[in-house]
């Protein structure tokens, strides 16, 4: 059975966070193959990099349900995600997803013409959607914690405590203390 | 310490063990008992049965008390039918050493490095035998020797002396057992004047817990009902190693006292730093009233007691951290086993030296293992993920943050200071259910 939404709706948003869920019905007969190639996947450390380059995705998973016979996609960006598809089609991330959907019915490959309808029309929108830290961006966090990292490095070197006297150094002295 | 019987709680059938904190100053001993013939096994339970004593009669001034636990195995050894066996927790039917992995026992606190018997199947029956003063442990030899005679199923396979001096401190200098939780309806104070009660539940079985359940009772409730769970541990200290990393790391500013009460987060006298950040107030550490009676709240950055702090890690109180502290509270009981290494020596005697921890507790797994995984070997609790307990956790080289102003010490590579030399689950059943086990007839 397919299940299709024709409609398309945004994902929930939080702060400068939406979420992306999107479902298809796997090609019978493509179950093993699919899991194989998630696994592959998750073992290729291209995959990383390629979670970065994309730059604005906090996290996604894979899921197989219903013993193998539906994909689930379930993801967090900042933004929305399918006014980059165009960009992301050219690099490694549109070469996994390639990978993945072409194992789900219908599929018609990330650089169709259709390939944004194709992903709205199996959009399912959550019902509730939570985060930690809904404002921050992809980049912001990475970009604190390694000024984070800057930072505890600084207060390891001797002399770190008469370096940060200085009054246009206070914002940091007061973070200092632990 | 003040009693107050509540009739609400079978204090009649608890034993006082368990719950009744210890005498000061004690010596005493850890016996672990095979038992390969289950009538003797039964007849052993007969004749320690008269000795023990329940909540509700503990007198303080009694020269010797004894409490007595059984291993899963032990369960097995006095043959307890196995529906019975089966309602007990996955935890306890599995034991210490097999819960190693899931607990943080690995490397040198690992299994195959424990003393011999401990982690084997051989630990049925341990006996905690307790004395105000050394002479009277030689009432207590006798007792265990009465309570063996001819009883050819029953071998006595390991013992450990311990001993809580007249200052209390344990053997890295700093006075221990401070800490006591108060029970509802036991008429037990706790040492903290701050801290409400907890449910009975979270101590014994049959009771409400803090969470208004009743938790797992092992069957038939007979058994089950007004026992509590034990682990213990033979945690061996490395005195010399811990003031050598104080000697190396004292800096002019930060001597070898500060940086250790920041380890521990209380002072050699036992005056915690949430009261006496800048030294050592003897006169506080020796006053119980005063010694336990303090909260984190006003210090969420641990500019006065780390959060990293061993004593702040194992009852942060109203800090605030992931998750609910009173759902993981223990009774703890740490008694010093060896002798102590003479002071400013620095250099390795090779004694065997430490401290015989017992946890005492409704529930091994929310409670014990609990804080094992995450307050003793984890730090993301406290938000410091590269972080465990700088005293007590198993290292793996990890760092340790000591707050201050300007800026923080930070700590690396810490070495482990204490190693598990083993230990064991174990249930410590009601009067009623010792009687019932004895008179099994299976």
């Amino acid at each position: 059975m397919t299940t299709t939404i024709n409609e398309y709706r945004a994902g929930l948003k939080v702060g400068e966070r939406s979420e992306f869920l999107v479902i298809g019905d796997v090609i019978p007969g493509h179950e093993e193959e699919l899991r194989q190639t998630l696994k592959r996947h998750m073992a290729d450390p291209r995959t990383q990099q390629a979670v970065n380059q994309i730059g604005t995705l906090h996290e996604a998973r894979f899921v197989l349900l219903d013993g193998g016979t539906r994909l689930m996609f379930a993801s967090s960006f900042d933004g929305a995600w399918d006014e980059y598809i165009d960009d992301f089609a050219t690099t490694d991330i549109g070469k996994n997803f390639d990978e993945t959907w072409q194992h789900v019915q219908e599929y018609p490959g990330v650089k169709s013409p259709h390939i944004k309808e194709w992903f709205k029309e199996r959009t399912v929108v959550a019902g509730n959607f939570v985060a930690a830290y809904p404002e921050p961006t992809v980049k912001q966090v990475l970009k604190a914690l390694a000024l984070q990292m800057a930072f505890q490095q600084v207060l390891d070197t001797p002399g770190a405590a008469e370096a940060l006297q200085h009054p246009a150094l206070k914002p940091l002295l007061d973070q200092a203390a632990d | 310490m003040t009693t107050q019987i509540n009739t609400s709680l079978e204090l009649g059938d608890i034993q006082a063990a368990a719950l009744m904190p210890r005498p000061n100053p004690y010596a005493g001993a850890y016996v672990a008992v095979r038992i390969d013939d289950r009538q003797a096994g039964r007849e052993l339970l007969r004749r320690l049965i008269p000795l023990l004593e329940p909540v509700s009669s503990f007198d303080p001034g009694r020269p010797v008390s004894l409490g007595v636990g059984l291993s899963f195995a032990g369960l097995e050894a006095l043959n307890v039918p196995a529906e019975s066996l089966a309602t007990f927790p996955p935890e306890f039917q599995q034991g210490m050493a097999a819960r190693a992995d899931y607990i943080g026992d690995v490397g040198e606190n690992a299994p195959e490095n424990w003393e011999a018997p401990l982690g084997s199947k051989d630990v049925h029956l341990v006996v905690a035998a307790l004395a105000r003063d050394t002479s009277l442990m030689e009432t207590l030899v006798r007792l265990a020797e009465e309570a063996v005679r001819d009883l050819p199923g029953i071998s006595p396979i390991w013992q450990l002396d311990v001993h809580v001096p007249p200052d209390g401190r344990e053997q890295f200098g700093f006075k221990d057992s401070i800490s006591e939780p108060a029970v509802e309806g036991t008429g037990i104070l706790g040492s903290n004047p701050h801290e409400a009660p907890l449910k009975a539940g979270e101590f014994v079985l049959g009771y409400e817990d803090e969470n208004g359940d009743l938790p797992p009772i092992p069957q038939p409730e007979v058994l089950g009902r007004n026992g509590t769970y034990v682990a213990f541990r033979k945690l061996h200290q490395r005195v010399a190693a811990f003031r050598t990393y104080l000697r190396q790391n004292a800096t002019g500013d930060a001597s070898e006292e500060w940086l250790a009460a920041k380890f521990v987060g209380r002072w050699p006298s036992g005056a915690p730093l949430a009261l006496a950040p800048d030294k050592d107030d003897p006169e506080l550490g020796a006053d119980p009233e005063r010694n336990n009676a303090f909260m984190y709240g006003d210090d969420p950055r641990g500019l006065k007691c780390p959060v990293g702090a061993h004593a702040r890690r194992m009852n942060a109180r109203d800090a605030v951290i992931t998750g609910e502290v009173r759902l993981h509270r223990m009774i703890r009981r740490g008694t010093n086993f060896g002798p102590s290494l003479p002071p400013g020596v620095l250099e390795d005697d090779g004694a065997d030296r430490g401290l015989l921890f017992a946890f005492v507790g409704a529930r091994l797994d929310r409670q014990f293992e609990f804080v094992q995984r995450q307050w003793v070997n984890d730090g993301k609790f406290i938000g410091a993920p590269a972080e465990r307990d700088p005293l007590i956790g198993v290292q793996d080289g990890g760092q340790f943050t000591v707050p201050r102003r300007p800026i923080r010490r930070r700590l690396q590579g810490l070495p482990d200071f204490v190693v598990n030399r083993g230990g064991e689950y174990c249930f410590m059943p009601g009067l009623r259910a010792l009687r019932w086990l004895a008179d099994l007839d299976t």
